[in-house]
């Protein structure tokens, strides 16, 4: 998501559909479908149902069009709306717990760490085992770290936006940050010396 | 959307390069192709009026739970010969009612579980019920699990909205009559949370099951039961890889999953998981939904645990309890033989190893494994060593270079100029199977030279 001033294909698009033309919603579907698929794919994990959502999402966005300011980008005021479809679908769905009542602690440090990771990231090797990791350490998060994840770390949304989408005061946000950080310190140290360092030195 | 708004928070380059693939891996840019679906749904609907609309939809639901409950009807007088279509039919419906996502109010849903992933003989297992309320507005929750069998908690885990109660590191003792220590720790996010409990590893919660029987072809409507308590409810049944511990081996032999729908509601209300083992049907595990309701938003829940008895609730400002404690070599060696530390302490060097207090199930079920060895000078020079993960590494392309020890350490180095140039560092492959981590702030000759060092602890 690195456009924010809407270009004049978009505009043109958003003009075209306010006056009924499906053409411009094609135009924007065409623009933003594979993003929001794969946003809404990483919060649910369902690559049909992130579809449906993102299908969903651009229908609203159609019905609303009318109340849509131009002169914004369409893609955050988009985008913001398939986080939040996504989100109300994890926090329906993720009710069963599993059988062995237990969890992969290992899972949840990585989880922890995408939650606020630390300005050293290098250190942790991007492989297959550690995609993975982030993966199952993704599936571990509520709804809302999940979407706080992908607003900032793959849709590139600034804090503030975030704040927005989330209908959250910045202090909580950054607030959640900080806890999620000093929690990151107990439990993160195996991964990479830096912090576990810091967690020593606080002892 | 990188300009005027810059993040205050950390931004990570590696997260955002691994979320991108993980997209990238399912979800195909050429494959996604939403506009017809869009342009359908549009044409269908532009031309009705509201009222129309509505009553058409009436209507298809009225046609479609007719057809549910007809196939399902012919499903019990035909066994097994049920067509797909029904229970696709069942399939689509639940996934509707899945995806109506309540957005206020406190979520309560009571579920009995039992387990025997350790496929032992039937009724070895454990069962449990687990109480778990979600404030859908606040994050707050409370998760309580009993053992059915003794009354005793076996694991709680909650959040008031300032602090984060936890009894990790303390449960696994149902049979105790110790009372169950339960940490509080202030401003802690909830990272155990009900609606984050659907993902555990055993592949055996009911959300995954479902989203597997929606991918498999041949899932049959077995049909349908009536409980003990009344309801009645859709069995819908399919046959998958079910991932069992047998002899501390994980084994994934196929197994017959039986998923619940109320008939009703179509919701999901349970589940039932079987292996043959010995020519004989044994239960692996099985769910139950007894309570799923959503209480009025402001509705009183005792958030703080301030309603449970039996329990020692011990205030743990900076969360120490989870803290990796130092320990002795010995004390290493006989809590983790699979440690590798250097067969001497260099010249200069002090050495400090740690393990974590709670040593959690990894995956290939040998036991405890993670443990750090450090090993620094007066200058701050340090070699560090410590466990990674218990299995081999499967993708090695992004070493810059491998080395190979005498006793058959494998070193694969990373290349990591841009953090600081005297980091070396990599991951070990040992004979062993685990998979180690180096850093160090040494140059990469003496980190050879150490690794040839390295042996299991003694």
């Amino acid at each position: 998501m690195t456009v924010k001033i809407p270009s004049l294909e978009e505009k043109s698009a958003i003009a075209r559909l306010k006056q009924g033309d499906l053409d411009g919603l094609e135009a924007l579907v065409k623009r933003h479908q594979v993003r929001a698929v794969s946003a809404a794919y990483l919060i649910v994990r369902d690559p049909k149902l992130a579809e449906d959502i993102v299908q969903e999402a651009f229908l609203r966005a159609a019905e609303k069009i009318d109340q849509f300011d131009e002169s914004r980008p369409f893609g955050p005021w988009f985008l913001r709306s398939v986080i939040n479809a996504s989100t109300k679908v994890v926090r329906k769905q993720k009710r069963f717990i599993p059988l062995d009542g237990t969890r992969d602690e290992e899972t949840t440090k990585v989880a922890d760490w995408l939650i606020d990771p630390d300005p050293h990231p290098e250190q942790i090797v991007e492989t297959q085992e550690t995609r993975q990791m982030v993966w199952e350490a993704l599936g571990e998060l509520t709804a809302g770290q999940r979407a706080v994840i992908v607003m900032r770390h793959f849709l590139e949304m600034s804090e503030a936006e975030m704040t927005e989408e989330l209908d959250r005061p910045l202090t909580t946000v950054r607030w959640r940050l900080k806890a999620a950080r000093n929690q990151l310190r107990r439990l993160l140290h195996f991964f990479w010396k830096s912090e576990y360092q810091e967690a020593q030195d606080e002892r | 959307m990188k300009d005027n708004h810059k993040p205050t928070g950390n931004k990570n380059p590696t997260i955002q390069s691994m979320l991108d693939h993980l997209a990238k891996e399912t979800i195909l840019p050429e494959k996604i192709d939403l506009w017809p679906a869009i342009r359908a749904n549009l044409a269908a609907s532009k031309p009705l009026s509201q009222p129309k609309e509505l009553s058409m939809n009436k209507r298809f639901v009225f046609t479609t739970l007719a057809a549910v409950l007809v196939l399902s009807i012919v499903a019990v007088f035909v066994a097994k010969n049920v067509t797909t279509v029904s229970a696709k039919e069942i399939l689509d419906r639940a996934y509707q009612v899945q995806t109506q996502a309540a957005a206020q109010g406190i979520e309560h849903i009571r579920t009995e579980i039992y387990g025997n992933l350790e496929a032992q003989p039937e009724e070895q297992g454990l069962y449990t019920t687990t109480d778990n309320y979600l404030d859908l507005q606040s994050d707050k929750f409370r998760r309580i699990s009993t053992d059915n069998q003794t009354g005793g908690l076996i694991d709680v885990a909650a959040y008031d909205g300032s602090n984060a109660y936890s009894s990790d590191g303390t449960k696994g003792a149902p049979q105790s009559a110790a009372p169950l220590t339960i940490y509080r720790t202030p401003q802690n996010p909830p990272t155990t949370s009900v609606e984050t409990l659907g993902n555990g590893n055993s592949g055996l919660d009911t959300k995954a099951l479902f989203d597997k029987m929606r991918s498999d072809p041949q899932v049959q409507l077995a049909g349908k039961e009536t409980w003990k308590d009344g309801r009645k409810v859709y069995v819908l049944r399919s046959e998958q890889p079910i991932r069992v511990l047998i002899a501390n081996e994980a084994q994934s032999p196929n197994g017959i999953v039986e998923v619940y729908f109320d008939v009703d509601t179509y919701e999901l209300v349970g589940n039932r998981v079987t292996i043959q083992k010995d020519g004989k049907e044994l239960l692996i595990g099985s769910q139950r939904t007894l309570v799923d309701e959503t209480l009025p938003e402001g509705s009183s829940v005792a958030w703080d645990l301030s309603d449970l008895q039996g329990v020692n609730i011990v205030d743990d400002p900076n969360g120490e309890h989870a803290l990796p404690e130092v320990t002795s070599v010995e004390a290493l060696a006989a809590r983790i033989p699979s440690a590798y530390l250097l067969q001497t302490v260099p010249d200069g060097f002090s050495l400090e190893v740690s393990v974590l207090p709670k040593q959690f199930a990894n995956r290939s079920g040998n036991g405890p494994f993670f443990y750090e060895a450090g090993y620094v000078n007066q200058t701050g020079d340090y070699f560090d060593i410590r466990a990674f993960d218990d299995t081999p590494l499967e993708d090695t392309s992004w070493a810059d270079e491998i080395y190979t020890t005498a006793s058959g350490l494998v070193l694969y180095f990373v290349n990591q100029p841009s953090i600081d140039p005297n980091f070396t560092g990599g991951l070990m492959q040992a004979p062993n199977g685990h998979t180690y981590a180096i850093d160090s702030t040494l140059p990469r000759e003496t980190v050879r030279e150490l690794m040839e060092q390295l042996v299991l602890v003694k």
